[in-house]
């Protein structure tokens, strides 16, 4: 008797508590959504989703090549209608639980955004590690470009930010920061950009094309047998102060901010030396340490970086010169190298843009947080009095393979 | 039922550190008056060090009569003595078991599903709970002793996962919110409690060194809670006040290598960790209603009664925000543990002291 319970409350679990609970819909029926695209267009919000195609990834795994998704576009007045809208074009509830990325369109960002956040704020299936970007131009080019032969676009998307920021290119950011520094320090933030770069291609002859080519954008059938490949790139970040974009870092300030904020853990540095030439290091480690002090009431920021490398290329005709004779000044050009991207990103911070996008309020909280708490309000009028000292450590310790001499052994 | 079983030091502290764990796991700073921030670093220890203190008269009381609970020591004293304390035991225990399951069906409801029936939940939790308690306090105790090392490696796969995310910077300098927002976190540690009140209940069906178990469960108690607020205020600093269940959210981030989403590792552990707590306490209550009854058969069953109340007060806390809110403030808990953990066992060895020189006279 006993058994059979238990037998019976086994069949009965099984098939009440079963997954996906609450959805109570087939995978299938489902709308899983990749890549999500915000711009806006005539007051509205107009959203191009990258969802999930099952019927294209119908076949076993070794047939599964190409795109496995398609695009599709809606409007509506919030970013959950207009999500809404667009699943409903093919018949599906929308799950966002999956979604890889959130690009938002330059028209867009350049107003306030705080709003618009708070769908992926609030929304229980939205993830706050869900990379965030922006484009330069509209968002949905970057959800539709041809970023590779990858079965879901999006996903290498991210992959392509998460590689520029550990190349030293331009940093990552996720929903997390930009809805920390929403609240933190009231709207001074930047975002990763991304834009397509045209590249043109030779078209084979009888190429049918990956899944989802009737969406892409107009460069299709240009110039004969040739068309223009639309490849996503990063394109430094776009820096916003009260929730707007204000402009954009280049690729140097970029290397700047990943040093000042600790995001550098490891990459390579190319530095043309004048001793050896064009010396190729890879960052082996990297210690940050940023201060505060005050200095007769002025407020000093102290940036002191210890960076471990290893030398891994000398290009030119000058390697000979590479000893431990010369290892001092080429670690002192790579050091000058560094400090010059640093204070180029705290000057278009600081002086230029007037943002602190280096979360040094909280550093000086942390050291001060009496005369924070006074200062706190005009914060980034106080910004502008701090005077920033860069000191960079650099140490080649390790020269590779390849023996490093003495001058007098030469 | 309960006075005939026994259950060891370990199983006691075991249901106990699962029961009080689950606090700390569930904490929903806008739904009580804490926060989230470094002062908990503080206030944690300085939270137990307070209920310690307040534990003493109780622990002088059931060490002079290891074989009573404070219930049986009341009774000593007078009927209606006893009837006041069973009432206000039984009203904590209900309270904090329906506290339990209606935090966890708002979990349930805004981050996992909202179409989730609340109901259904509230109901099957209350099921499996009143089922567990009708087997008694010994299958709960093995089954505690079990899930606390399982719960223990699941938070700690979790705090390794948020480790890349933590950063100095979200550490705020301690009463940097000033000393209101830091005894709002002590008091609501401290009312939060509902263990020790256990403690005057299950300590003579125990077997086993007490003191010894309380300064361990303390200690362990002490070190989960720290770590928790060093994954949650590193991960998210102040940010955390604007979420219902920080805790959850930095499980929500927490991933190595190709272990992701491990939001499910945690709502498992908090849906094991309520069901836990409500059978204990469904036991506990069974235990009030039978001195209330002065039922002195050995085995009542005036649990599923127990479930019916924390089942229906539990749906009208987790109805909406407001109720709930006002329900789990820290001025309800800490009344309820300085009356059973303090005042009561005073009053009771004062009286027994007073009972004991009429005798002698």
């Amino acid at each position: 008797m006993k058994k059979m319970l238990l037998f019976l409350l086994i069949i009965s679990l099984s098939v009440t508590f079963t997954g996906c609970m609450g959805k109570e819909v087939e995978l299938k029926d489902l709308t899983v959504v990749q890549g999500i695209g915000v711009d806006k267009k005539n007051d509205e919000l107009n959203i191009s989703i990258q969802v999930f195609d099952p019927a294209k990834a119908s076949g076993s795994a070794n047939e599964l090549s190409g795109n496995l998704t398609k695009i599709l576009h809606s409007q509506g007045k919030s970013i959950y209608e207009a999500i809404y809208k667009s699943a409903a074009q093919i018949g599906g509830d929308p799950f966002t639980s999956q979604n890889h990325i959130i690009v938002l369109g330059e028209d867009l960002v350049k107003e306030d955004i705080k709003g618009l956040m708070d769908y992926f704020f609030r929304n229980h299936e939205t993830r706050m590690n869900v990379t965030i970007a922006i484009a330069k131009g509209e968002a949905k080019e970057i959800l539709q470009s041809d970023a590779s032969e990858a079965l879901i676009p999006a996903e290498d998307v991210v992959k392509l930010i998460q590689t520029s920021e550990e190349d030293l290119i331009a940093p990552k950011t996720d929903v997390l920061s930009v809805l920390k520094s929403m609240k933190e320090i009231g709207g001074d933030f930047y975002i990763t950009a991304l834009k397509i770069k045209e590249e043109e291609e030779e078209q084979e002859q009888g190429s049918s094309g990956s899944g989802g080519k009737q969406e892409k954008g107009s460069g299709e059938g240009e110039s004969g047998n040739q068309e223009k490949k639309k490849d996503v790139v990063t394109d430094g970040v776009g820096v916003f102060k009260e929730n707007k974009l204000i402009g954009y870092l280049d690729e140097d300030e970029c290397k700047g901010l990943l040093w000042i904020t600790g995001k550098v853990s490891g990459g390579v540095l190319v530095v043309q030396t004048e001793e050896v030439g064009q010396i190729s290091t890879e960052i082996i480690d990297v210690v940050p340490k940023i201060q505060f002090s005050l200095e007769n009431d002025i407020p000093v920021c102290s940036v002191n970086i210890n960076c471990f490398l290893s030398a891994d290329e000398i290009q030119g005709n000058k390697e000979e010169n590479f000893t431990l004779e010369t290892l001092d000044a080429v670690e002192k050009q790579i050091g000058d190298s560094i400090k010059k991207k640093i204070e180029k990103a705290i000057n278009k911070c600081v002086q230029e843009y007037n943002v602190d996008i280096f979360r040094l309020n909280d550093y000086f909280r942390n050291y001060n947080p009496g005369l924070y708490k006074q200062v706190k309000d005009n914060w980034h009028d106080y910004i502008k009095t701090i005077q920033f000292r860069t000191d960079i450590s650099v140490q080649i310790t390790r020269v590779g393979e390849k023996v490093i001499k003495r001058n007098n052994q030469q | 039922m309960l006075i005939k079983e026994k259950i060891t030091a370990i199983q006691l502290f075991s249901i106990l550190f699962i029961s009080r764990i689950l606090i700390s796991l569930t904490y929903a700073p806008a739904l009580s008056s804490g926060s989230f921030s470094t002062d908990l670093f503080f206030t944690v220890p300085l939270s137990f060090l307070i209920m310690t203190i307040m534990f003493i008269p109780m622990y002088i009381l059931l060490k002079k009569h290891s074989s009573q609970s404070v219930l049986d020591c009341a009774q000593d004293i007078s009927p209606v003595f006893l009837k006041i304390v069973a009432i206000l035991f039984l009203l904590f225990f209900v309270y904090n078991g329906a506290s339990a399951i209606s935090r966890f069906t708002i979990f349930a409801t805004s981050s996992l599903q909202p179409r989730m029936p609340a109901v259904t939940l509230a109901v099957s939790i209350v099921l499996v709970s009143c089922y567990i308690a009708w087997l008694g306090i010994e299958p709960l105790g093995r089954f505690s002793a079990i899930m606390v090392p399982i719960m223990c490696i699941g938070v700690l796969i979790i705090s390794i996962g948020v480790l890349p995310r933590i950063s100095a910077l979200n550490f705020e300098p301690v009463l940097y919110r000033g000393p209101k927002d830091f005894w709002s976190n002590v008091l609501s540690t401290i009312s939060q409690t509902v263990e020790i009140a256990a403690l005057a209940i299950l300590a003579p069906m125990t077997t086993g060194k007490i003191r010894k178990g309380f300064f361990l469960w303390l200690v362990g108690l002490i070190i989960f809670m720290m770590a928790i607020v060093f994954s949650v205020v590193g991960v998210l600093g102040n940010f955390s006040d604007s979420q219902l269940f920080p805790v959850y959210i930095t499980t929500v981030l927490s991933e190595f290598s190709v272990i992701k989403r491990l939001d499910a590792l945690q709502t498992a552990i908090w849906l094991s960790g309520v069901i836990i707590k409500v059978s204990y306490l469904c036991i506990l209550s069974d235990t009030c209603f039978s001195k209330l009854s002065q039922n002195k058969k050995g085995r009542s069953l005036f649990f599923p009664l127990s479930g019916i109340i924390i089942l229906i007060l539990s749906l009208l806390f987790s109805k909406d925000f407001q109720i709930y809110t006002q329900v789990s403030s820290a001025f309800v808990g800490i009344i309820f543990n300085t009356l059973l953990i303090l005042i009561i066992p005073i009053i009771i060895l004062i009286c027994k002291k007073i009972k004991g020189r009429r005798q002698n006279a």
